[in-house]
C-alpha cells in the first residue's frame, strides 16, 4: 500500500447534503416572495384544475358551472350576490372569470414547453456541435427576432387555420413557435460556456460520446437560466393569449379566457368597468406571480448569490 | 483623534528594530479583527492582526489562500464588503489618523493618495474602452486638478518611468493591446500618479510569467528606494519577495503566526507552519527527490480548530496546542516573534 | 495492490489486442514518441475567414515518454505546452505531424480505436475547480471512465473507487461527496483518481499543481512521485514551474512559441543549459532565500513574446536574445546537439 497522506476528515467540508439544487433551496425557502409568490401560482392552477371548488354550487340543473347566467340579470355592477357583477350574458362574472384561468394557464403552459423544448434541443445541439450547424441555427433564429410578434403571430394564425375554427392549440402552437428563438439564444450561450470548461474536456478525453457528454454533462449544468426564463416566460405569455384574443386573433369567441373577457369589455367600458377591471386584476396578478417566481429562481440560481 | 502610543500590546512586536526604526511610521494596523457574516456562521477572516510600515520599508505579508493576508489591506483601503464584512475590533492609524470609524471625507483624502494599492489581475482593474493613457491622466486631473494638456503629459512622463517603452506611442493604445506585465506596468503608473506615501501590492506578480515577474518586482523595489515609500506585498509566493522585503508577517487561518526580519525567517524560521511552508518550495538547485510537505489542508476558517489553529497538521503539536491558543511572543535572542509554544525548542 | 482484471473490452473491439498492450511493462519502454506536431488555429467565423493567417500553436514538435519516468515540458503561458497535451489526448485535431503509442499513430487511429486507446493515455487537468462537474458526486465522477469503457459491474466498480480513494489519499467516505465539499488538494486528489481507473500507462498532466497552495503543491508532487514508483506510470508533466518540473522530471523539455528550443535530462537542462531562453528562464526564477537572490545576476528579456499569429522567422527567440544575428533570422536552428551533449535549437549556443 501506499503511504500517501490522509488529509483530516471534514477540515474543509461544511455538511454532507450541499448540492447546488438543495443550495438554491435553502437560498429560496427563507424569502417571503418565493412563497408569496408560490402561493400565487398554486392558487391560479387549483382555478384552472378545480373551478368548481372556488365557485357555488350550482342551483338548477340548466346550470352545471355555477355561473347563474341569467339574460334578465345582464350587466348587473357588483353587490353582495354577484361579487364582480354580472355580464351582458347575465352570467355572474367571478364564476366567468375563474374559469377563464384554465385555458389561460393551458395556453401558458404548453406554449412555454413548446418553445422552451424546441429551443433546448436547437439550442444545445448548435451550441455543443458550433460550425455550419450553429450559423445555420442561430441565423434561423436572427430571422424569426427581426419580424414583429404580433405580425408573426399573425401569420402562423392564419396559416394554422386555413379552414375550420381557430381552437386553442393554434393559439398554443403560434405562441410557442414565436417563443423558441429567445430559448435557442440562452440556451446555446450556456452550453458554449459550459463546454469548454474541463470537466466536459475530461469526459471528451475518457471516450465518452457525445450522447453521454450533452445528458450528463451539459445539460444539468446549463439549464439553470433556461428554468428561470421560461418561469418568467409564462407571465408574458398569459399577457400575450390576452393580447391576441384582445386584437381578435386569439382564441374562438366562444372559449371563455381572460383575453376574451377583456375584448369583450374593452367595447363596453363606460358603462361596465368592472367588465375589464376584474379579469385584467387576474391576468397582471398571474403574470406577476410566475414573473416573481422566475425573478426568485434567478437569484438562487446564480452562484454569486451563495 | 489618536496618536501613535506605544502600548505593550502585540501591536508593537512588529515595531521593528532594525535600520529603519529612525523613519516615520506610516501605516499601523493594530489588533484588528475582521468577520464576514454569513449565512454559513461568522467567518473569522482576521483575528488580533497588527502590523505596522515605515518610511522606505517593505513588508511581506505571506500566507495561502484563505489565509486572510489580503483582508487586513482591504480594510485599509476600504475594500472590504460591507456587509457582510464586519471589522470587528482594532484600529487602523495612516499618521496618527485613526481610520476605524472616520467619516468618508477624510478616507477619501487619504486612500489613493496617500496609500495606494495594486492588484493581482491588471486587466480588470483597467477600463476596457478606455486608452491606458487617458486613465492615467485621469488621476491627474482629477486628483490634482490639472489641465488636460497637462495631465496627459504627465501620464506619457510616468508611463516611461516605469518602463513602458514608447510610452506616447503606448499612452493612445487599449488595455487589451498591452501584454500582461504591461498592464501591471500601467496599474503602478496609476497607482503612483499621486506620489503616495504606501503602496500595497496584492499578489503583483501572480498572473505573470517568471521572467515578468521579476521584471515587476525589481521595478516596484526601485519606484520604492526612489520615493522612499512604504511598500506592501502580499503574496503566496515566498520565492518573489525574498529579495526584496526587509519584514515579514506569515499569516495562518486568519492570525498572524510569525513575524519578524525577512533575512532571519528565510534562514530560519520560527514557527513550524512557516519551517513546513519553507521546507515544501521545491528549489531550482540542491538535491531532488521527496518534497517536505504539511500534512493535511487549511482549516475552513468557519470552524476553527480549537487551540492553535495549526495544531492538527504540525508535527510537533503538544496537548497544550489542543486547548491553549498561542500568543504572538516575542523570540529570545532575535527580533521576531512567533505564535507557537515551542518555538524556543524548536530553534 | 490487488488489481483484479474487470471485464476487459466489452465494446466489441478484439480483446486479444488490449492484452497485449496490456501485458509486459518494461522500465524505459518507449511509451510516447510525437514527431512533428503542428497544431494550428483558423482565426474567424464560418462565414468570414480572417485575413490574418492562423494561429501557429505548436510548429513541429518532437517528444518522447518512457514507461516509469517524466518527461517535464517547460514555458511560459502562451508557449504552446497546454496544445501539446491536448493534441496528444486527441481534444484537439492536429495539423500535421505524428505521435506514435506502442508503434501505432495516435493521430491516424479510427474512433473506435481511438477509445481503445484512450484507456492507456489519461490526462490530468489544472484548475481542480472547473475539472470536476459540480452536479456528480465522487463516486460517479471517479467511476465515469469504468462506465464509459464498460468496465466491471456496480459493485466491482464500488470497489475500484473505493480503492483508487485510497490510491490518492481520500477516504472511501469522500465517495458519496460533491466537488465543491472538497478543498484545492483534494479536488486534484479526485481528478487523478479518475485519471487513474482505467489503468492507464500514460498520463499527460497538464499544470497539474499550479492552481494549489504551495504546502499542498508539495503533497500533490509527491503523490505523482508515488504512484509512478508504484505501477510505473509514464507521465508528460507539464508546467511553468521550473522548480517542480525539476522535482519531478527524468526529462526535461523547454518550449518558447510553439517549438521546442532545448531538450535533455534534467541535469542538462538545470545544470548545463546552453540555449540563451533557457538560461534566462532558469535566472529568473526565484528562490525563497534572500542572501542567494541578492547576489544573483538575472537576465532580463527585452520586450514582449511575438504574437503566435506572425512569429518571427527564423529563431523566433531572435527578436528578445541578446546574441541574436543576421543569421537567427534567416535560418531556423535545428534541434540538435551542438557540442552540449544535448540537443539546443540554437546557432549560438554556450
Amino acid at each position: 500500500m501506499t503511504n500517501v497522506i490522509h488529509p483530516p476528515e471534514s477540515s474543509s467540508t461544511v455538511d454532507e447534503s450541499r448540492t447546488f439544487w438543495r443550495d438554491s433551496w435553502r437560498i429560496l425557502r427563507r424569502r417571503w416572495l418565493f412563497w408569496f409568490s408560490l402561493i400565487i401560482i398554486i392558487v391560479f392552477i387549483a382555478m384552472a384544475a378545480f373551478p368548481e371548488a372556488f365557485v357555488a354550487p350550482s342551483p338548477g340543473p340548466d346550470d352545471p358551472s355555477g355561473k347563474f347566467c341569467l339574460l334578465t340579470n345582464d350587466r348587473l355592477a357588483p353587490s353582495a350576490e354577484h361579487w364582480y357583477g354580472t355580464d351582458v350574458q347575465g352570467c355572474d362574472y367571478y364564476a366567468q372569470v375563474t374559469h377563464g384561468a384554465r385555458v389561460s394557464l393551458i395556453v401558458a403552459l404548453f406554449a412555454t414547453l413548446f418553445s422552451v423544448t424546441i429551443g433546448i434541443l436547437l439550442g444545445g445541439l448548435a451550441g455543443f456541435y458550433g460550425g455550419w450547424l450553429d450559423a445555420f441555427v442561430s441565423r434561423i433564429a436572427d430571422g424569426f427576432f427581426a419580424l414583429p410578434y404580433l405580425v408573426g403571430a399573425i401569420i402562423v394564425l392564419s396559416a394554422l387555420t386555413t379552414q375550420g375554427s381557430r381552437q386553442i392549440w393554434h393559439v398554443t402552437v403560434a405562441i410557442g413557435s414565436l417563443g423558441w428563438p429567445a430559448v435557442v439564444r440562452l440556451y446555446r450561450s450556456t452550453v458554449l460556456q459550459v463546454k469548454n470548461l474541463e470537466y466536459v474536456q475530461a469526459a471528451r478525453a475518457l471516450g465518452a460520446s457525445d450522447g453521454r457528454i450533452i445528458y450528463r454533462h451539459i445539460l444539468p449544468n446549463a439549464i439553470a437560466p433556461t428554468l428561470v426564463y421560461s418561469t418568467i416566460g409564462m407571465g408574458s405569455v398569459i399577457a400575450v393569449e390576452a393580447t391576441l384574443s384582445f386584437l381578435g386573433i386569439g382564441l374562438p369567441i366562444n372559449s371563455i379566457s381572460w383575453g376574451i373577457m377583456l375584448t369583450e369589455a374593452g367595447n363596453r367600458i363606460e358603462n361596465t368597468p368592472h367588465l375589464l377591471i376584474f379579469p385584467s386584476i387576474y391576468l397582471i396578478v398571474a403574470s406577476l406571480g410566475f414573473v416573481l417566481m422566475g425573478e426568485q429562481l434567478r437569484e438562487a440560481f446564480d452562484p454569486r448569490q451563495r | 483623534m489618536a496618536t501613535v502610543t506605544s502600548s505593550t500590546s502585540s501591536a508593537d512586536c512588529l515595531r521593528s528594530g532594525s535600520d529603519s526604526s529612525s523613519d516615520e511610521v506610516l501605516l499601523e494596523v493594530q489588533d484588528l479583527t475582521v468577520e464576514f457574516h454569513t449565512d454559513d456562521g461568522i467567518v473569522h477572516a482576521v483575528s488580533n492582526m497588527s502590523w505596522d510600515i515605515n518610511e522606505g520599508e517593505t513588508l511581506a505579508i505571506l500566507g495561502e489562500s484563505g489565509s486572510g493576508k489580503s483582508v487586513s489591506v482591504q480594510a485599509v483601503m476600504g475594500l472590504l464588503p460591507t456587509p457582510p464584512a464586519v471589522i470587528a475590533g482594532g484600529s487602523i492609524r495612516y499618521r496618527g489618523t485613526e481610520l476605524v470609524g472616520a467619516s468618508s471625507d477624510t478616507l477619501r483624502s487619504i486612500r489613493g493618495s496617500e496609500v495606494a494599492m495594486i492588484f493581482q489581475d491588471p486587466l480588470s482593474a483597467l477600463n476596457p474602452v478606455y486608452r491606458v493613457g487617458w486613465q492615467i491622466a485621469e488621476t491627474f486631473r482629477i486628483g490634482k486638478r490639472m489641465s488636460r494638456k497637462e495631465a496627459n503629459g504627465r501620464a506619457i512622463e510616468l508611463m516611461g518611468r516605469v518602463g513602458i517603452p514608447n510610452p506616447e506611442q503606448r499612452a493612445r493604445q487599449y488595455p487589451h493591446q498591452f501584454s500582461g506585465g504591461m498592464r501591471q506596468r500601467a496599474m503602478i503608473a496609476m497607482a503612483l500618479a499621486l506620489e503616495p506615501k504606501v503602496l500595497i501590492a496584492d499578489e503583483p506578480t501572480t498572473a505573470l510569467d517568471v521572467t515578468v515577474q521579476a521584471q515587476i518586482m525589481d521595478l516596484l523595489s526601485k519606484i520604492q528606494s526612489e520615493n522612499r515609500m512604504g511598500l506592501i506585498l502580499i503574496t503566496h509566493d515566498l520565492g518573489v519577495v525574498a529579495s526584496v522585503a526587509d519584514r515579514v508577517v506569515v499569516m495562518y487561518a486568519g492570525r498572524a503566526v510569525e513575524s519578524g526580519p525577512a533575512d532571519d525567517f528565510y534562514a530560519k524560521p520560527a514557527h513550524p507552519y512557516s519551517q513546513g511552508l519553507l521546507s515544501s518550495v521545491p528549489k531550482i538547485s540542491g538535491p531532488t527527490g521527496k518534497l517536505n510537505s504539511i500534512e493535511g489542508t487549511p482549516p475552513s476558517v468557519i470552524e476553527l480548530p480549537s487551540g492553535c489553529a495549526f495544531h492538527p497538521r504540525c508535527p510537533h503539536s503538544v496537548d497544550r496546542c489542543h486547548s491553549q491558543a498561542p500568543e504572538l511572543t516575542a523570540i529570545t535572542d532575535r527580533t521576531g516573534h512567533s505564535a507557537c509554544f515551542l518555538t524556543e525548542e524548536l530553534l | 495492490m490487488s488489481e483484479q482484471p474487470l471485464n476487459p473490452a466489452d465494446d466489441g473491439e478484439d480483446p486479444g489486442e488490449l492484452a497485449e498492450h496490456r501485458s509486459g511493462v518494461d522500465d524505459d519502454e518507449l511509451l510516447l514518441d510525437v514527431r512533428g506536431l503542428v497544431k494550428e488555429f483558423p482565426q474567424g467565423s464560418v462565414w468570414q475567414r480572417r485575413r490574418t493567417g492562423p494561429v501557429q500553436a505548436v510548429s513541429g514538435v518532437d517528444l518522447e515518454v518512457r514507461a516509469g519516468q517524466t518527461h517535464g515540458l517547460v514555458g511560459e503561458s502562451g508557449c504552446g505546452k497546454s496544445t501539446v497535451a491536448r493534441t496528444i489526448v486527441r481534444l484537439e485535431r492536429p495539423t500535421a505531424g505524428q505521435a506514435f503509442y506502442n508503434g501505432r499513430d495516435l493521430f491516424a487511429m479510427s474512433k473506435s480505436e481511438l477509445r481503445l486507446v484512450r484507456r492507456d493515455i489519461q490526462i490530468v487537468f489544472q484548475d481542480p475547480f472547473s475539472s470536476l462537474n459540480p452536479r456528480m458526486n465522487v463516486q460517479a465522477i471517479i467511476e465515469e471512465p469504468l462506465v464509459i469503457h464498460g468496465v466491471g459491474d456496480k459493485a466491482d466498480r464500488k470497489d475500484k473507487v473505493i480503492d483508487l480513494l485510497d490510491r490518492v489519499g481520500l477516504n472511501p467516505e469522500h465517495a458519496t461527496r460533491y466537488p465543491h465539499q472538497f478543498s484545492g488538494g483534494q479536488r486534484q486528489r479526485v481528478g487523478i483518481a479518475r485519471a487513474l481507473a482505467l489503468d492507464p500507462k500514460l498520463i499527460i498532466a497538464d499544470e497539474p499543481v499550479s492552481a494549489l497552495d504551495v504546502s499542498i503543491q508539495a503533497q500533490v508532487v509527491n503523490l505523482f512521485r508515488e504512484l509512478q514508483a508504484d505501477t510505473g506510470l509514464g507521465y508528460l508533466f507539464i508546467a511553468h514551474d521550473l522548480a517542480i518540473v525539476r522535482n519531478i522530471s527524468d526529462d526535461v523539455s523547454v518550449m518558447y512559441l510553439g517549438r521546442i528550443v532545448e531538450t535533455g535530462s534534467r541535469d542538462d537542462i538545470f545544470e548545463r543549459a546552453s540555449h540563451p531562453y533557457t538560461q534566462a528562464l532558469l535566472s529568473a526564477v526565484p528562490e525563497p532565500d534572500p542572501v542567494t537572490e541578492r547576489e544573483r545576476e538575472r537576465i532580463v528579456l527585452e520586450g514582449d513574446v511575438p504574437s503566435p499569429v506572425d512569429p518571427p522567422s527564423g529563431c523566433r527567440f531572435r527578436t528578445r536574445c541578446w546574441k541574436a544575428e543576421p543569421k537567427c533570422r534567416e535560418e531556423v536552428p535545428e534541434l540538435v546537439d551542438r557540442g552540449a551533449g544535448h540537443p539546443v535549437a540554437c546557432h549560438f549556443p554556450d
